[in-house]
C-alpha cells in the first residue's frame, strides 16, 4: 500500500476527474468573486484630506473633529472633519449620531469625496474614543 | 501579593518545562522520566489553580493595591461581576486560556498511552508559552501612583457597562475553551508525524477536534447575540477583524473534522487532516496576533491598544508556523497515499470538495481581514495599490482619476461589501454538496436510491422556495439559499431518521447540518429582506407611525439602577410593547451608553435602537457661556461673567451674573442675583432668585449658574413663548427569521457536542480493543469497525 507504484499513480494523475474540476470550479469561482468584492469594497488609507479630495476614490479618511455636528434638513448627519495640517472637509453621514461621537479622539471616515457638492459622503465611521474601556471589548472579544 | 503571585507563576511554568523536558526524555528512550513528565503536568494545573485562587481572592476581596483590579473592579460592581471582571482583561484572559488547556491536558496523562509523552511534549510547549505571556501580562503588578509610589486607591476604575451583561461574562470563557482545545489536534497532529503513527492520532484527536469546534462556535453564537441584544450595531456580525478572525480558525475547523472523517473511514486525505490541524492552530495563533497587538487598530470599530506583547506574539507566531511547517515536511513523502473514491457521487469526494470550499471561505476572510497587515508591510502596500489600481478600476464606479497622486500611507482596507459580495455565492456551493452529500455512500451510490431519497426533501424544497416567492423574495441568491436550506434541511432530517435506528449519538453529523442550514436561512431573512434601518424622531408625547408599528414617546427617564431609558410605548392594534432603549452618559466611562430595545415574536424581531434624546428646548429661556450671545423673543442677551462684588447679606450670599440686553434699539447693563440663604430648613426657599426689571418692565431672571463650566441659566418672565418639546431620535428596523440565526447554531452546536461524545466512546472502545503498535494495524482497524459502533449502541441503551 504504501509503496504504491509511482508511474500509476502519475497516469491517476494526469486524468481529470470531476471531482478536480468542481475543485478548481470552486476555487475559480472564489477567485472571480473575490475580483469583484475588491473593486467594491478597496479603501486606500489616508490621513490627509488633500489626499482624500484629489483621488476621489473611495478611503479610509482619519481625522478629528473640526467642528460640532448637527442634522441637516435631510435628517443626515454633518460636521467637519480636519487633519493634522489644519485642512478641513465637511463630512455628509446619512445615519444617526455614533455614539460618543463629541468625546473621540479620532474619527475615521469610510467613502469618498463628492467634488460637486464639495463634501465627503461616508457610508461608515469608525469612533475612537480614550476610553480604556474599548480596550477590554477587544479583548473579551478576541 | 506581588510577589507570591509571581512566585506561582513561575513554578507553573518550571512544571510545564518540567513536563516537556521529561516527556521528551520519554521519547528518547528514558521511560523512567515518564513520571516527571507527569509530576510537571499535574503540577502546572495545581500552580495555575493557585493563581486563579489567589486572582479570585484579589478581585473578591476588592484589593485596588493590586493594578489589575483596580483597572477592572470597583466596588459599586456586583458580587456575579466582581468575579467576572477576573478575566476582562488582557492578563486574565491568558490565565484562563492556560487554565482551559492544562485541564485538558490531565485527560492525557496515563490515558493516552503510547502517545502520551509525544502529544504533551507538544501541548506542555503550548502551555508553558502562555505561562510565559502571563510572567509578562503579570496581573499581580501592584498599583503605583502617577509619582510611581505605592499606593492602595480606595476604589476601581470599574468594569464597562456594555459588560454588564450575562452573555459577555460566559462569552470569554468559552470562546478560549475553544482557543485551548483547539491545540489538541495540532499536538496530536504533531506527535502523529513525530512517531509516523499517521492514522491513530486521528482517532484521538477527532473528538477534540469536534469539541473545540463546538465550543468555538458558541463563542461565536454568544459574541454575536450579545452585539445584537447590547450594543445597538442592530446585526449580529459586522465582518469586523475581530469577529472574523474567530471565524477563521473555526471555518479551517470545520474542514478539518471533514477529512479526518474521510480518513478514519477509508485512510484517505492524510496528509491533508495533517496539514489542516496545524493550520486551524496557526489560525487561532493568528487572530490572537490581530486582536492583541493593536495592528488593525485604524480599520476596526474596536480600539486595539498595543499592549507589550507584539514582537513576543510575532515572534511566537512565527515559531509555530516554521516548526510545524518543517514537521509536516519532514515527513510528507512518508506518508502513505490512498486513493479516493473514482466516482462523483462518493461521500469522499463530497467531503473533498466541502473541505475545499469551506476553506476557499476562509482564505477570501482571512485575506481580506488582513489586508491592513499585509499592506503595512513597508512598500507591499503602495506595489499592490498600483497593481489593483492598473488590473481594474478600483472604485465606487464614477470619480475615479487616474492621474491622481499615490497615497503617502500605503495602508488599505476592504469594506464589509467584499465579504457580502464573495461569501453567500460560496455558501451556496456547500449548501448544494449539503443537499447531497449526507445520503451518499463512503465510496459510491446508487443512483436510483439516491434520487428516491431526494424526493420528499425536493418537496420541501420546492414548498419553501413558492412560499418565499409568494412573500416577496425575488433576488435569485437569497432564493436559491432559502430553497437549497430547505432541500438540505429534508435530506439531513431524513437521514436523522434513518440513523435513529442505529442509536441516538450517530446523528450528530447530521444534526449540525440542520443547524447549518436553518443558520443561512436566517442569516439571509434577517439581513437580506430586514427594512432598511428608519430614523424616527418621536416628540415628547406624540406619536410617528413605521413599518405597521406606533411609536409614542412618553419621557426620558432614570431606571432605579441610574440608567437613562427613552420611555417608548410601541403599539400595534391593540398588542402595546413598552420599549426602553436605554440612552444615558455614564460618567465614570466618560461615554454614552446606548443599548436597543427588541421586541421578538417567532417570525421577526422589531429592533429599536436609541440614537439621540434632544432635551425640551424652552425658547423662554437661554444658556449662556462667557462672552456668547442667545436670543429670547426680541432680547439679546450676552454674558459678560460672574459678579465678582458680591453684597454679602446677613446670612446668605448673592451670586450675579452680568449681561448685556439689546432689544429695539436700546441697550442694558443687568445683574440678576441668585441669592443663597445659610441655614434654611426648607429646600425650596434655600435659593432665592433675585430678578432685574428692564426699562420696558419685562422681569429677567438668573435661574441657574454653573461656575466650573462658567455658564449661566437666564430666563424672561411674562413672554410665555411655546416650550418646544423633547425629541427621541431612534432607529427602528424589522429583522424577520433572526430566530433561526439562534438556533441554527444552537442546534449546530449539540450536534458538535453529540458527535464528540460519540467520537471519544469509539476512541475509547478501540484503545481498549487493542495495541496501537501493532503492526497491519491499518486491516486491524477496518476489520473492526463494527466494534466502535456496538460500543455506542450500548452506550444509548
Amino acid at each position: 500500500m504504501t509503496t504504491a507504484p509511482t508511474p500509476h499513480i502519475q497516469r491517476r494523475a494526469l486524468r481529470l476527474k470531476p471531482l478536480h474540476m468542481i475543485g478548481i470550479g470552486i476555487i475559480v469561482l472564489a477567485i472571480v468573486l473575490g475580483y469583484f468584492g475588491l473593486q467594491s469594497s478597496f479603501r486606500p488609507y489616508t490621513t490627509s484630506i488633500k489626499e482624500a479630495t484629489a483621488s476621489g476614490r473611495g478611503v479610509q479618511l482619519a481625522g478629528f473633529l473640526g467642528s460640532t455636528g448637527q442634522y441637516d434638513a435631510a435628517g443626515n448627519f454633518t460636521f467637519a472633519l480636519q487633519d493634522s495640517t489644519g485642512a478641513k472637509v465637511n463630512v455628509i453621514y446619512p445615519k444617526p449620531k455614533p455614539a460618543n461621537f463629541e468625546q473621540a479622539v479620532s474619527i475615521v471616515a469610510i467613502g469618498h469625496y463628492d467634488a460637486q457638492k464639495n463634501v465627503f459622503m461616508a457610508d461608515d465611521m469608525l469612533v475612537k474614543c480614550p476610553s480604556k474601556y474599548q480596550e477590554q471589548m477587544t479583548q473579551a472579544k478576541g | 501579593m506581588y510577589l507570591l503571585g509571581t512566585t506561582v507563576i513561575l513554578s507553573g511554568l518550571a512544571s510545564a518545562l518540567l513536563a516537556v523536558v521529561s516527556y521528551g526524555l520519554v521519547v528518547r528512550g528514558n521511560v523512567g522520566a515518564l513520571r516527571f513528565g507527569r509530576i510537571g503536568t499535574r503540577g502546572a494545573l495545581g500552580a495555575l489553580l493557585l493563581v486563579v485562587a489567589l486572582l479570585i481572592y484579589l478581585f473578591m476581596w476588592q484589593r485596588y493595591d493590586i493594578k489589575y483590579v483596580y483597572d477592572y473592579s470597583s466596588a459599586d460592581l456586583e458580587p456575579q461581576y466582581r468575579f467576572a471582571a477576573f478575566w476582562a482583561g488582557q492578563p486574565g484572559s491568558f490565565i484562563i486560556w492556560g487554565l482551559w488547556g492544562l485541564v485538558a491536558a490531565q485527560f492525557l496523562v496515563r490515558r493516552s498511552r503510547h502517545s502520551e509523552p509525544y502529544v504533551l511534549f507538544v501541548f506542555m510547549l503550548i502551555q508553558a508559552a502562555l505561562l510565559g505571556y502571563m510572567l509578562i501580562r503579570n496581573p499581580f503588578i501592584p498599583y503605583t501612583d502617577a509619582s510611581g509610589a505605592l499606593s492602595t486607591p480606595a476604589d476601581g476604575k470599574g468594569l464597562n457597562p456594555t459588560l454588564h451583561n450575562p452573555w459577555m461574562v460566559i462569552h470569554p470563557p468559552i470562546l478560549f475553551i475553544g482557543y485551548a482545545l483547539m491545540a489538541m489536534p495540532f499536538s496530536y497532529a504533531i506527535a502523529g508525524l513525530w512517531r509516523r503513527d499517521y492514522d491513530g492520532w486521528v482517532e484521538r484527536a477527532l473528538p477534540w477536534a469536534l469539541s473545540a469546534w463546538s465550543f468555538l462556535g458558541l463563542a461565536l453564537l454568544l459574541g454575536g447575540y450579545w452585539a445584537y441584544v447590547t450594543l445597538g450595531w442592530g446585526g449580529f456580525w459586522g465582518w469586523d477583524p475581530v469577529e472574523n478572525s474567530a471565524l477563521v480558525p473555526w471555518l479551517v475547523c470545520t474542514a478539518l473534522i471533514h477529512c479526518m472523517l474521510v480518513q478514519r473511514a477509508h485512510g484517505g486525505l492524510r496528509r491533508s487532516s495533517f496539514a489542516l490541524a496545524i493550520l486551524a492552530y496557526i489560525m487561532v495563533f493568528y487572530a490572537t496576533f490581530l486582536t492583541r497587538t493593536g495592528v488593525l487598530s485604524s480599520f476596526s470599530v474596536h480600539s486595539f491598544v498595543e499592549e507589550g506583547l507584539k514582537n513576543i506574539m510575532i515572534a511566537s507566531l512565527a515559531v509555530v508556523i516554521v516548526a510545524s511547517v518543517a514537521v509536516l515536511a519532514w515527513r510528507w513523502r512518508d506518508i502513505p497515499k490512498r486513493p479516493l473514491s473514482e466516482k462523483l457521487l462518493s461521500r469522499d469526494n463530497f467531503f473533498v470538495l466541502l473541505s475545499i470550499g469551506l476553506l476557499v471561505i476562509a482564505t477570501v476572510i482571512g485575506v481580506g481581514t488582513s489586508m491592513p497587515v499585509i499592506s503595512a508591510i513597508p512598500g507591499v502596500g503602495h506595489e499592490l495599490q498600483n497593481l489593483f489600481g492598473s488590473a481594474f478600476q478600483l472604485d465606487l464606479g464614477n470619480t475615479v482619476d487616474p492621474r491622481a497622486p499615490q497615497f503617502t500611507d500605503g495602508r488599505f482596507g476592504l469594506v464589509g461589501s467584499f465579504y457580502s459580495t464573495t461569501v453567500p455565492p460560496l455558501a451556496l456551493i456547500l449548501l448544494v454538496l449539503l443537499v447531497i452529500g449526507p445520503l451518499l455512500g463512503w465510496r459510491d451510490t446508487n443512483l436510483r436510491h439516491l434520487l428516491r431519497s431526494l424526493r420528499w426533501p425536493g418537496v420541501l424544497a420546492v414548498i419553501v422556495t413558492c412560499v418565499s416567492l409568494v412573500l416577496g423574495v425575488r433576488a435569485p441568491l437569497p432564493l436559491a439559499i432559502l430553497g437549497l436550506g430547505a432541500f438540505a434541511l429534508g435530506t439531513n432530517v431524513l437521514m436523522i431518521i434513518r440513523t435513529l435506528k442505529g442509536g441516538w449519538m450517530r446523528i450528530g453529523g447530521y444534526l449540525s447540518h440542520v443547524g447549518a442550514a436553518l443558520l443561512l436561512a436566517g442569516i439571509v431573512g434577517s439581513t437580506t429582506y430586514a427594512t432598511p434601518d428608519l430614523r424616527l424622531s418621536i416628540p415628547q408625547n406624540d406619536s410617528l407611525n413605521a413599518y405597521g408599528y406606533n411609536f409614542r414617546f412618553n419621557d426620558w427617564k432614570m431606571t432605579m439602577d441610574g440608567k437613562g431609558v427613552l420611555d417608548i410605548d410601541v403599539a400595534k392594534g391593540d398588542d402595546v410593547f413598552h420599549a426602553a432603549p436605554q440612552l444615558y452618559f455614564n460618567q465614570k466611562m466618560g461615554a454614552t451608553m446606548a443599548t436597543p430595545a427588541i421586541k421578538s415574536s417567532m417570525l421577526e424581531d422589531l429592533y429599536v435602537s436609541p440614537a439621540e434624546y434632544q432635551p425640551p428646548v424652552d425658547p423662554n429661556t437661554a444658556i449662556l457661556g462667557m462672552n456668547e450671545t442667545g436670543t429670547i423673543g426680541k432680547y439679546k442677551f450676552t454674558f459678560q461673567g460672574f459678579d465678582a462684588n458680591m453684597s454679602h447679606t446677613d446670612g446668605g450670599a448673592d451670586v450675579g451674573a452680568k449681561f448685556l440686553v439689546r432689544y429695539d434699539g436700546q441697550e442694558a447693563q443687568i445683574t440678576p442675583k441668585l441669592r443663597l440663604v445659610a441655614n434654611e430648613p426648607d429646600p425650596a426657599k434655600a435659593v432665592v432668585r433675585v430678578p432685574v426689571t428692564l426699562p420696558d418692565g419685562r422681569e429677567v431672571m438668573l435661574d441657574a449658574v454653573d461656575p466650573t463650566q462658567r455658564q449661566a441659566l437666564v430666563r424672561v418672565n411674562g413672554l410665555n413663548l411655546p416650550v418646544e418639546p423633547g425629541k427621541a431620535v431612534v432607529t427602528v428596523s424589522i429583522k424577520p427569521g433572526i430566530k433561526l440565526v439562534w438556533l441554527g447554531v444552537v442546534i449546530g452546536v449539540l450536534g458538535g457536542v453529540i458527535a464528540s461524545v460519540r467520537r471519544a466512546l469509539e476512541g475509547e472502545a478501540r484503545l481498549g480493543g487493542y495495541s496501537l503498535r501493532v503492526p497491519g494495524f491499518m486491516r486491524r482497524r477496518r476489520s473492526a469497525r463494527d466494534v466502535p459502533a456496538l460500543a455506542a449502541q450500548q452506550v444509548s441503551e
